[in-house]
Formats: structure tokens, sequence, C-alpha cells
């Protein structure tokens, strides 16, 4: 076994056994274990593959840049691809399979791909598939291969099983990170009073603490643990800060459930907190990167410091012979943890000359120390077997041929600073040469970084450098706000690649997505020598650890490559999320029966207790039709249209938009939006009315009621009621802020019933005796108000003559706590009269009839000429749209296409709406026209329809058009007629 | 004959919640509040003042707070706009501040308990630490309510016409906690 758990010692839980499975393997660890963990304690070696040449890899890091150990959770709905080992919480019942590889990635076919590297270089796809001799065909017919070969692991294609939660947080102070930096940071601010938020993508706090193996440092964080919320501070775990917004606010995600083997059956999986910060403290540490020597991706191959977190924090091994090589100080600390454990330990520092204290150390820890030394190339291929070395002198690196025996190599080219949060404001990060790493430059939002986050290394300065933002934010005095020193006490060497003379390494240096530096230096010699363009002519950085393990190592061979320093190669943006995020949490609850929300009529129960499906009108639901047994949906609605001609019929008609204009000045403001004259209208009557846009372009049409001098009532559509709200305010709030006039939205005050049809009179003074319904007491356009005593209770109801039906018609409205009860009484006289109740598609019906126009017609492009409004538009006064609707090519009304009703030539045929109208001879293009609305009129007894036809249809007359549907191949031959199909005169309706 | 319907009741019908222990989230219709809306302008807060103290409200409310008052209470929904909210309809509003009956525009559900702040937090953007304001306009699932804050209790207004679609979906966040229908 080349991993073992020791027997001693970490953080985990040795009382709780945990077992899941690894590509079907039960696999057992402890309870606090990260998967990548158990799965080195219990000697997995391959436990991935690489993206191009499925070349084998191992656990790399313990951390979020891990680049090998890339899993598919679960299985089925709840697969989750690309996973990061090193985040993953074990459980009982967890289910982890490698990706990538086929039939695994222990055995993978796919691994013949190393031989063919040479072919499958940066820029293969664009070198292959494009180009003289390449075609879409050959792309289409060759991707199925690539993308099956290649990939990063697969997604589940059900639906999402699981509930999100989207909430928003408020605080005085956001601090990212639990390391000593954050905690440091964070109970400054929680101590001194302000309220903080502490968030830490790890579900432990403590940082790089937890990997320490020093008791104090652990006592240290349980301290400060302790303080920050004595202080009243707001822990948050397993919670990462994965984006920097406008306004301080953060985008955090809290894994809620991921790590527990039993869901609570109501519990968010994952909760996306959208979190207001008035401050902001980025505490993130830093991410340790590699050396790019060859072969330095096999198994075996992990970061120095994941070596020191296995060890100390989960207790595993990872191997028992260990060679750490690096460039820094830090790589001492790795090391005497790993001699701690009894493991044989190497030191390969490329430094020639180091500290005198450090030679002690490795003496005192039984560590051989070699200086001035370099990895060269690690050998074996599922696994680390040895590493040969090289000796570097100045910046030259020699081979010696000499292979030192190992199980690991832990290796540490330095660290990078995680500066991706602050970079998502825009802020353009610099190299700081002490550090050897791209620091943030500052900012002026209320956003600071500290610790390792901002090039602080050194432990003692970490917490300095906490104390000093602290002190910055606080306001301390100056003597507490000196600057920490960035980098190491020591110098650290930089080193980025090793290479040696007339010798190829395969030396990558992004893992994830096999780019090496073999392929940035291609990438120069093509000319793609802007950093951004490297990295999407390579993918370098591209893959889900985004660039923190090969960022830094890219850049310095594109700048060898060029010839210049690497500061002026510059480094790419970043951009959110920090780490991958599921979808599921940015949609929240807003899914399946919480898509959207829904508007119900106060009568929607009685709607639904009658039997009526309902359809959607907007976020209304709306009855469609009332089907009495065995009824089809056009049998139902023909029998309501022609019931509420011959006897009566209700129909629920509470969505329109009902707003309240009330003032002094009420009657002239209505006046200026309408374009027909309103001044004059007297109270107790109501008038049909039009309004424009700015533009000239109709806006919504409906009727007004003057309930008295400065109190009115405007109606509107359903589809449009929100935009007039808007409009309204708009106007009255900028451009008439002069006008005394205050608008309310009513709507959803007012439940509202249109009775139509020739014995509506008759069924309403019957049911609601407090009106005179007589036509001497109401006459077409007359408006009543009546209190109806309900249980001794003053009900409110208004009723107008109105009709949309063409029928004598009556809208009321009452207090919509009370509609109900009104649908019911009404509903419990209509057999008496034989009349009916009737949905949307009646009412659709009814109005095509009539040629009364709705939405479908006014869709935004229609003008009053177009619509037949004309000669309502007032010549002696202005009104919004006035001007511009008298622009050249809306008033060319001889070109332009205008309202029609349309009647299929042969009555027994029947047409759609959608459908061109063509003429006879010329049925291509847009044609001449098109219909909006169809319908079976009972009326007529055959189908007829609404439209729009160029010139109108008198221009139309006595010729045949066809109605073309080219799509359902129905071509039907139509002629054009008057939209207003039936009662033209309006008989009926003035009754 | 004719009753009462505050638009709730098939939201709140069957809903299969634990009324067993302490509630984290408790669960409750306001029915048949009164909400009488008075319209003004500049000239008009001496008015305005008048008829509050008709109701027991000392003074004239800031945008976005409620006082409480002996019979009512006065919310100032709008620059220009005061609800009185009360459990009996105002009587003789002055016919110059444009009375206008908002009862039935409005359903009132109560949330309380410990983690009510949680669930407010779920569903809608809105600082409570707000000491100076406790009557705020905010969009809950993109529809405008009204909130009432006061002694970790929330009183939210909303459409009647979403309101059963609102609750559901308040409901339905609660349940990862205790939650009790009162």
């Amino acid at each position: 076994m080349a991993g073992f758990r020791l027997q001693k010692g970490g953080l985990i839980n040795r009382d709780k056994a945990v077992k899941f499975t690894f590509d079907g393997r039960v696999i057992e660890g402890f309870e606090g274990d990260v998967a990548s963990a158990a799965l080195l304690a219990n000697g997995e070696r391959i436990v991935g593959r690489g993206f191009k040449y499925h070349r084998p890899r191992g656990v790399m890091s313990a951390g979020a840049e891990e680049g090998g150990a890339l899993f598919q959770m679960h299985d089925g709905q709840s697969r989750i691809a690309n996973v990061k080992a090193p985040l993953v919480e074990i459980h009982d019942g967890l289910a982890l399979s490698g990706q990538n590889g086929f039939p695994s990635v222990r055995f993978d076919v796919m691994a013949i791909n190393d031989l063919f590297k040479p072919f499958l270089s940066a820029g293969f796809y664009y070198k292959t598939f494009m180009g003289p001799f390449s075609n879409t065909r050959f792309w289409m017919f060759c991707e199925r291969f690539i993308r099956k070969a290649a990939g990063m692991g697969a997604a589940s294609k059900d639906s999402d099983p699981d509930q999100y939660d989207i909430a928003n947080g408020y605080c005085d102070m956001l601090v990212v990170g639990t390391g000593a930096a954050g905690l440091t940071a964070a109970v400054d601010a929680a101590e001194a009073g302000k309220s903080v938020w502490l968030v830490d993508q790890d579900f432990q706090a403590g940082g790089w603490y937890l990997s320490s193996g020093d008791a104090a440092k652990l006592s240290f964080v349980q301290e400060m643990l302790n303080r920050f919320l004595t202080a009243g501070g707001h822990l948050k775990l397993r919670t990462t800060a994965f984006g920097l917004y406008d306004g301080t606010v953060a985008g955090l995600i809290e894994r809620c459930t991921d790590h527990l083997a039993v869901k609570p059956k109501d519990s968010p999986r994952e909760v996306f907190h959208i979190l207001h910060a008035d401050e902001i403290v980025l505490a993130t540490g830093a991410s340790e990167r590699g050396i790019a020597f060859g072969d330095n991706d096999r198994p075996g191959v992990m970061n120095a410091s994941a070596v020191q977190s296995y060890i100390n924090r989960y207790a595993v091994a990872p191997g028992q012979r260990i060679v750490f090589a690096g460039t820094h100080d830090g790589i001492y600390e790795n090391a005497c943890a790993a001699a701690k454990a009894g493991l044989h330990v190497t030191i390969l520092d490329s430094r020639a000359e180091i500290d005198d204290s450090l030679t002690a150390l490795c003496a005192a820890q039984n560590i051989a120390l070699m200086t001035g030394t370099v990895p060269v190339k690690a050998i074996g291929r599922s696994g680390v077997v040895g590493l040969e070395y090289g000796t570097k002198s100045g910046d030259v690196v020699s081979a010696t041929g000499k292979v030192i025996a190992c199980d690991i190599i832990g290796v540490s080219g330095g660290f990078s600073a995680n500066i991706q949060l602050i970079s998502h404001r825009g802020v353009k990060p610099h190299w700081h040469e002490g550090a050897l790493s791209f620091i943030s430059g500052e900012t002026s939002e209320a956003i600071r970084l500290c610790g390792a986050a901002d090039g602080v290394f050194e432990d003692d300065e970490v917490i300095r450098s906490a104390k000093g933002v602290m002190a910055r934010i606080l306001k301390k005095s100056k003597s507490q706000t000196e600057d920490a020193k960035k980098g190491w006490f020591n110098a650290p060497d930089a080193l980025f690649e090793v290479q040696i003379a007339d010798r190829a390494l395969k030396s990558f240096i992004d893992p994830q997505h096999d780019v090496t530096t073999k392929d940035i230096r291609q990438a120069k010699q093509e000319g793609f020598i802007s950093v951004e363009h490297m990295k999407r002519y390579t993918t370098l950085g591209m893959a889900t650890d985004q660039g923190r393990n090969g960022n830094v190592l890219g850049i310095a061979a594109m700048a060898e490559a060029r010839g210049i320093a690497l500061p002026e190669v510059g480094i790419t943006t970043f951009r959110p999320p920090y780490t991958p995020i599921s979808i599921g949490a940015l949609a929240g609850r807003a899914r399946g029966h919480h898509w959207q929300p829904v508007r119900r009529t106060p009568m929607h129960d009685c709607h639904i207790a009658q039997g009526a499906p309902m359809t959607d009108a907007g976020l209304w639901h709306r009855a469609w039709y009332y089907p009495q047994k065995g009824e089809t949906i056009e049998q139902a609605y023909i029998r309501e249209t022609a019931r509420t001609r011959q006897t009566v019929g209700i129909v629920d008609v509470s969505t329109l938009g009902k707003i309240a204009v009330q003032g002094p000045d009420a009657a002239e403001f209505i006046n200026r939006i309408y374009i027909n004259g309103f001044a004059k209208l007297p109270v107790g009557r109501a008038r049909y009315g039009i309004m424009l846009r700015d533009d000239g372009i109709v806006l919504d049409d409906g009727t007004t009621w003057r309930m008295a001098e400065d109190d009115f009532l405007m109606t509107t559509t359903t589809a449009q009621a929100g935009e007039v709200m808007r409009f309204l305010e708009e106007l009255r709030q900028t451009r008439w802020s002069d006008l005394k006039v205050h608008i309310t939205s009513v709507t959803d005050q007012w439940g509202a019933v249109a009775v139509a049809g020739p014995q509506s009179r008759d069924l309403l003074q019957k049911a609601l005796p407090e009106f005179d319904f007589s036509d001497e007491a109401f006459a077409f356009m007359d408006v009543k108000s009546a209190v109806m005593d309900v249980d001794g209770r003053a009900v409110q109801m208004r009723a107008a003559r109105i009709s949309f039906s063409g029928e004598r018609a009556f809208e009321v409205y009452i207090e919509a706590a009370f509609a109900k009860s009104l649908w019911e009484r009404l509903t419990g006289l209509l057999p008496e009269f034989d009349g009916v109740c009737y949905g949307m598609e009646a009412l659709g019906a009814l109005r095509i009839e009539k040629g009364h126009v709705t939405g479908a017609e006014l869709d935004g492009r229609v003008t009053l000429e177009d619509a037949g409004f004309g000669k309502m538009a007032s010549t002696k006064k202005d009104f919004i749209g006035n001007v511009l609707r008298k622009r050249p090519h809306l008033s060319n009304h001889e070109e332009r296409q205008q309202l029609v009703g349309i009647m299929p030539v042969s009555h027994d045929e029947t047409f759609r709406a959608g459908a061109i109208l063509c003429a006879s001879d010329n049925v291509a293009g847009f044609g001449d026209g098109w219909i909006s609305a169809v319908t079976h009129s009972p009326a007529l007894g055959h189908w007829i329809g609404l439209g729009f036809a160029k010139s109108g249809y008198e221009a139309w007359d006595g010729q045949e058009l066809i109605a073309a549907d080219p799509v359902n191949g129905k071509f039907t031959k139509v002629r054009l007629v008057s939209p207003h199909m039936f009662d033209a005169k309006g008989g009926r309706m003035h009754g | 004959m004719v009753k009462f319907y505050s638009g709730l009741e098939s939201a709140l019908a069957n809903q299969q919640a634990s009324n067993h222990g302490t509630p984290d989230v408790i669960i409750a219709e306001r029915r048949d509040v009164k909400i009488m809306q008075l319209s003004f302008f500049e000239t008009q807060e001496a008015a305005v003042k008048k008829e509050l103290a008709r109701f027991g409200v000392s003074d004239m409310p800031h945008f976005s707070v409620l006082k409480s008052g002996r019979t009512a209470d006065a919310a100032r929904v709008e620059m220009s706009k005061i609800w009185l909210i009360a459990d009996a309809m105002p009587q003789g509003c002055d016919s110059q501040l444009y009375p206008l009956d908002l009862s039935s525009s409005r359903a009132v559900i109560r949330l309380s308990g410990v983690k009510a702040p949680e669930v407010m937090a779920r569903i809608c953007a809105v600082d409570f630490r707000d000491k100076q304001r406790n009557f705020y306009g905010a969009n809950m699932h993109h529809v405008g309510v009204h909130i009432h804050h006061h002694d970790d209790i929330f009183d939210i207004y909303m459409p009647r016409s979403f309101a059963q679609s609102l609750t559901e979906t308040v409901l339905d966040i609660a349940r990862q906690y205790h939650v009790q229908m009162a």
C-alpha cells in the first residue's frame, strides 16, 4: 500500500468510521476526512485521467486548486460532475466515480492518446478542422468522437431533484477566509461592535493552521472563534464567496446538505446568499504552485503543502519516501511534518545558499538536504517510484542522471495570492518580486486584503497584516497601521520551469487541460503572445481550477520565450465564479411550481369548482371555457358564445387593470393622455379611450369612469395594466409634476364580472336589486355606485353599462373580498335565464365578431389609423403621441396595413392566426398582411378572423386572397371585409 | 349568503405543517384588515395631521414608517400617501385627502418565530436592521408588497391576486424549519 493512515494525530474523528464508494469499491475513512484523504489512506493512487492524453492522475493538492482528483458525485438525477476530491466531505452513502476514463480511470483504453501527443498539441482543433481540406461536415462527423474522448465529466440530463434557496443578507463587514488573518480581522471587527459575517469554503475554520500540527495554533483558532461568536459574529462554513459585485455585494454559496448521509427533507441543498456588506476583508490565502519539470503530472506528484495537510489534518501519509522540491523556506515546515510522522524525507532546495537555521532544522529532523538541486523528471507511470534530479547554478540547470527513490514528490515553486475576488471588481494585479506573486492593486471600494491573499506569507506578518487592515478600517492610531512585510523573510528562488539543454521534457503546467510548457512556446511561435491569446489558444487556466496551478508558470514560460520580464506578459482577467457553482443555486426557488408567481382572480376557486380549465393570461390564470359533459373546447366555446348572444352570459373580468386617478387636476391629466376628450366627461358617465405611446403607436385602450369631479376609475387591458400604470406615474412625476393628481392601482381591490346578452338587465336586476338597471335609469355608458348591506357590512359596488361583446352588457365591480359571493349569486340565477358562464375562448369569439381589438392586434406596431381609430383623435387638444404619430411613415395610411375582417371564401374552410395574407397571384415573402385572431362565429355560422392588410379591406374589394400557412401546409382562399362583422351598427349593444 | 374571502383560503388549507413543539416559524393570516388610503399634496400636511390625530396617531410618519395610534396605525407608503390600518374601517375621513378603500386589495400574513427573519431573507431583499424604518415597500418573487417589521414579527401586505401564490412560496421556504400554522 503506497499510502496509509497514521496511528495518531489529525483532526478526524476516529470513533466514527465512514464508508463510501469510489468506482464501485468501498472505501473506508473517518468523520472529518475529505475524499482525497480517505483515498490516499486506502492507497488509491490513480484517481483521474488527463483531459487530452488520458495520462493517469493522482491527488495533487488539498484544496480548490485540485487538478487530478476530479470526480463525479452520485448518479442519475443527482449526478454532479467535476467535484474536487479535497473539497468533498465523506459520509456514509457517498458515491464517487472517476471521470474521463473508459472503462475506468485505473485502466483507460483512451490512454493511447498519449502516443499521439505530437498531433494533439495547442491549436489542434483549429488546425485540423479549419482550412482548405476541412469543412463543417467533417467537423460534425468528428465532433461526436472527440467529445466522447475529451471532456471533464458528464452532468445529469435529468432535472435537478434538489431544492435551492436564494437568501439576502446584510452586514457591516464580510470577512472571507478563516485562517489566521481572517480570524484576526473578524474578531477585531466583531469586538468593535460591527455585525460581521465570517465565511469559509472549508467545513472547519482555521485555514492553514488546521494543517500546522501545532497545538498552539489550533488553540489560537479555537480561542478566536469563541471570541468571534461571543461578540455576536455570524460564522458560515461550507460557504464559498464566489464573486464580488457592485456596491460591495458578495455572492456566496453555502452547501447545506452535501455532507450529510441523511438529507433533511425540506432543506435546500445549497443557499445562494446575496450579501450586502459595508466593508469586505479578503483573507483568502494563497494557492501553492508547482514547478514545471519532466512528467510532473504523475500520480504521486503533489503540492508540498498538501503533503503536510494530509499528514497533520487527516493523519494520512500520502507515501513513505517523500522528496520535497522547492524554492523557498516554506517547504521546510512541510518536510518537518513528514519527518515527524516517521517518513523518509529528502529536501531539494533550488537555492544554493540557505539560512543556517534551516540546515540545523534538517539535521535535527533527520532530513536529507540537497541545496542547489532541482527536480528534472518524475520516474514511474502509474505512480512515482523515483525522481531524477539535477543541479542548478545561477539560471543553468544540469542533469546529473541520478535518481532518488521515492513514492511522493512534494513540489513548491512558491505561492500565488488568491486575488480572484478582488479582480472581479476590475482591480489590476501587479507582480511583487518579494512574494513572487501577483498581488492586488489599490481599490477605492471598501474592499481590503490581508494575509497571504495580500502576498504576506510569514506567520507573524500574516496576523500583523490583518491587524493593520482592521486598524485602518476602525480608524485606530497610526502606530497600529504599519504595513506587514510581503513575501518571505529569506528570498525565494524565482524558478518556474526546469529545462535541460538538448533534452525534451513533458512539463505540465495545467494538469486539468493537459497544457505543457511546450504548448506555451508553440503559442508564442504561432503569434499568440498576448496573455489573453495564449490562454485561449492553449486553454491554459480555463479548467475548473481557473489557473490556480498553472497561470504563473505559463506566464513565466511565455516571458522566457519572448525574452521579456514576467510582469510584462501580464495576467489574464479573473471572473466569477471563484469555484464552480450549481446552476440550481442561481435559480433558487424560481422553478417548477414557483417558476413565476401566479395571479388569481377573486372568483378563481369558483371557476375551478365549475370544472373550467384555466389558461394563462400573462401571470393571471383565467377560466378558458366551462365544458359540459363530453364537450370539446370548440363545442364549449361555441355554445357559450351563442348562448350569450341568445340569452345572457357572465364572465370574470377581474383581470382588467384598474387605476384610481384622483385630485383636482385628474380630468386634465386624463385628457392629456387619451386621444379623445375627457375633460368634460360628466360625473356618472364612462367613455372609451385610446392612449398612445410617445412615439405615436397605440399603447392601450379601455374605459374610464368618472366617479366624482376629481375622482376617476381608469380601466386598462389585462396585458398592459402594468405598463400603463408605470407610464402614468412617469408622466405625473416627471413631465406634469405641476398637476395635482394621485394615481393608485386598484386592480386587486375590485372583483369584476361582465354580464352580457339580451337578458343581462333582467339577470342583474334580480341579482342586485340595489341598482336600477332599466334603460331609463341606466343608459349606455352610465356608471352607478351602490352599497350592499351584507350581514351588516356595507360592501361597495360599482356598475357601468359598457360592452366588449357587442351585446347589451354591464360590468359590475365589487370589493374583491366579496366577489366570490357575487359570482355565486349570479351563477345561481343563470339557469332561470338559460344563461351561461363563458371563458376566455368565448370572450375572444364575441369580440372578434364585433371587430374589437385586444393585445393580439395592439402589438406595439399599430397606429390609430391602422386600427381604425383615426377619427377618434381630437383635433382640439394635444395628447401624448400626437406629434410623432404624424411622422410620414406612420401617416402614410394607404401603404400601411390596416385592421380588416377575414372570411373564408368557402364557409366550410378554416385558417389559423399567424397566417400570412397574400395576393392570390403572389403567395411569397411577407405577403400583404397577416391574421391576428381567428374564431368560429356562431352568429355567422363559419370561421372568421381579424388581421391587418395593406391599405385596408376596401382596397381588396372583390378580390380573393390566400391565407398562407406554409408551416402547416395550409393555403385558404379568403376575402377581406369590414372588421365589424356582426351587428355593425351596434343595435344590440344599445338595446 | 355573502361572505368575506381573503384569497388565502386555498393556500392555507390542508398544509402539512407541524403543530407540535416550539415552532421556529409561525405563519398566520391577519384576516379582514381594513386599509384606508389618504393621499395629500405638500400643502395639506396640516390636514393630514389633523386627520391622523382623530385616530390617535401623534404625528405624521416619515416615509417607510408606521406609527401606531389609538384606533388605527398610520403607514407612510409613499411620500404623498398614508395607509390607515385598522380592524374597523376608518369612518368620516376628510374628502380632501381622497380616502380610498384598499382593504380588499391586500391579503396580510404574519410571520413570527426565531427563524422568521431567515424566511424573510429568502424571499425579499430588505435590510431589516434599519431602525429608522419599519414599513417597507419591497419585492417578493418580483411582486410588490409592503412589510411591517415590528418586534421580530413581519406583517406582509400582499396584492390579493398574488397572495395565494406568494404564501405558498413562503410556506415552502419555511418548511425547512419547524413551522406552525396559527
